[in-house]
């Protein structure tokens, strides 16, 4: 018997796109920057019909003692369009190593396990263990709960000490800081740890 | 050795910050209003944002009721989160090359970085709300710096165990410049090299996209201290070759200056760090026609 736990990430609007090159400066040629905007598109895992890529977890219905937390796909954030601009320019060896990066990137599915521990009088949140994309910024747990428990605000630590920048990705945290292969996020409805 | 770490602390920016058209109270007139002024790289953009404020306030459409809430600063269309150092954030959106930066400097001229002011009732999700203000803004700082004792010390309890007087006088050093006060209290968190576990170290890239990583950097492992090409190679073989005769594909930058590989993680981290305790690096792609990463 497994649990899904639907959830949505804080995903980031990727609208900028269009409204940032009204500030692009006219330093290169409009097909540098047609080149530039299919680079960009296919670094970021979109195509030019503008479909957002489905859902990468097609493994939620096998984790049958834990919860897996189902989110959308990473928020994608692309840089400023005059710093993107160095993509029409590598070196063809530049070329390969950002491809293979954004390769790595994108087939990094790995999942972390969480484990949740309410402090003080707010309820425990179940399943108390869950799995999630290591891609995932800590801001998707942090909604997530704020979602489950039906609470309008929620203070989420980690190893009972502090809390992270929410753009700090989940797996990143759970390489630092796991305890038996498990990341320990206590949450309250106050400050815990001031 | 010390004026490296000075230097570091006194480096700054020069910011012209642009109101977005909307806001002014005259949006169909042509001249657009701009503010330039100078920032420390070693600070948090949002403690400027009542300074800005004030300073535009009467050319502005709305009355201005709140001084962090709602407001942010977007560089081409992209929002900066305020919740890292403003140095590190020049150096990895805008790609910095400082070789680069100095072939084109001249004396008559100076960088200025371009930045437009926005507002609305939802701040863009890359930014973290301010609703309660200065308060808010020191609770994240500690708790970054909680976080970088966790990872240099193994728990956070140097840091907790601050007096009242001693962290404030902390936070009160980042808000006032002082580096004494600052590096004495530091001291005070900081492990000596025997004790030292990880070097609380982030990346920031802004291509393929904007992204932060935090690598686990060891301080020093069976062949001596961890070198930031050691640490970098093993994240981005991609980038950075472990094959001398293999040239690396990007830089890394720190402080806006690029710095060598092969100095340790514990060196680069005394001199380097911020002031938010974590040792930022961006990452700058290296091009074959590198004129056009120049852009500021």
């Amino acid at each position: 018997m497994s649990q899904l736990l639907e959830s949505e990430s804080d995903a980031a609007s990727t609208s900028s796109t269009g409204e940032s090159s009204r500030f692009g400066k006219a330093s290169y040629s409009v097909q540098d920057g047609l080149e530039q905007y299919s680079k960009r598109l296919s670094f970021l895992g979109l195509e030019s019909s503008g479909d957002v890529p489905p859902p990468e977890d097609s493994s939620s219905g096998t984790e049958a003692s834990s919860g897996n937390i189902k989110t959308e796909s990473a928020p994608m954030r692309p840089a400023p369009v005059s710093t993107s601009a160095v993509l029409t320019h590598l070196t063809p060896a530049g070329d390969q190593a950002i491809k293979k990066f954004a390769e790595k990137e994108s087939t990094l599915p790995s999942k972390v396990q969480i484990k949740f521990q309410p402090i003080g009088s707010v309820p425990q949140v179940l399943p108390q263990s869950a799995r999630i994309s290591a891609s995932q910024p800590f801001s998707v747990l942090v909604t997530f709960l704020r979602k489950k428990l039906k609470m309008n605000s929620i203070y989420c630590y980690v190893n009972n000490s502090f809390s992270p920048a929410p753009q700090q990705s989940v797996g990143d945290l759970w390489r630092h800081f796991r305890v038996n292969d498990e990341l320990i996020v206590s949450y309250c409805g106050g400050v815990a740890f001031g | 050795m010390d004026s490296v770490r000075g230097r570091a602390w006194a480096g700054s920016l020069n910011l012209r910050i642009t109101v977005y058209p909307d806001l002014l109270l005259s949006s169909s007139s042509q001249c657009k209003h701009s503010i330039n002024f100078k920032v420390p790289r070693e600070t948090y953009l949002v403690f400027y944002f009542p300074y800005i404020l004030e300073r535009i306030a009467t050319e502005l459409r709305n009355n201005v009721t709140e001084h962090y809430n709602g407001w942010w600063v977007e560089m081409e269309g992209v929002p900066l989160s305020w919740n890292f150092p403003v140095g590190v954030l020049y150096d990895s959106l805008t790609g910095l090359d400082p070789l680069l930066r100095s072939s084109k400097h001249q004396s008559n001229s100076i960088n200025v970085w371009e930045l437009t002011l926005r507002h609305g009732a939802q701040s863009p999700s890359s930014i973290i709300p301010i609703v309660r203000g200065t308060d808010q803004i020191r609770e994240f700082w500690m708790h970054q710096w909680k976080q970088a004792c966790f990872i240099l010390n193994g728990a956070s309890k140097q840091m907790m165990s601050l007096s009242k007087p001693d962290t404030m006088k902390f936070w009160n050093s980042v808000l006032r410049r002082e580096q004494n006060v600052f590096d004495a209290i530091r001291e005070k968190i900081l492990p000596i090299l025997e004790n030292a576990r990880f070097i609380p170290l982030r990346v920031h890239l802004a291509l393929p996209q904007i992204r932060l990583l935090e690598p686990q950097a060891r301080v020093q492992d069976n062949n001596g201290l961890t070198s930031l090409g050691n640490v970098l190679n093993s994240e981005f073989p991609e980038w950075f070759s472990d094959d001398p005769s293999r040239p690396n594909l990007a830089k890394a930058i720190i402080q806006g200056i690029e710095v060598p590989l092969q100095l340790s993680l514990w060196h680069l981290y005394q001199e380097l760090s911020s002031f938010d305790g974590f040792l930022h690096v961006s990452l700058c792609l290296m091009t074959e026609d590198a004129s056009l990463t120049s852009h500021s």
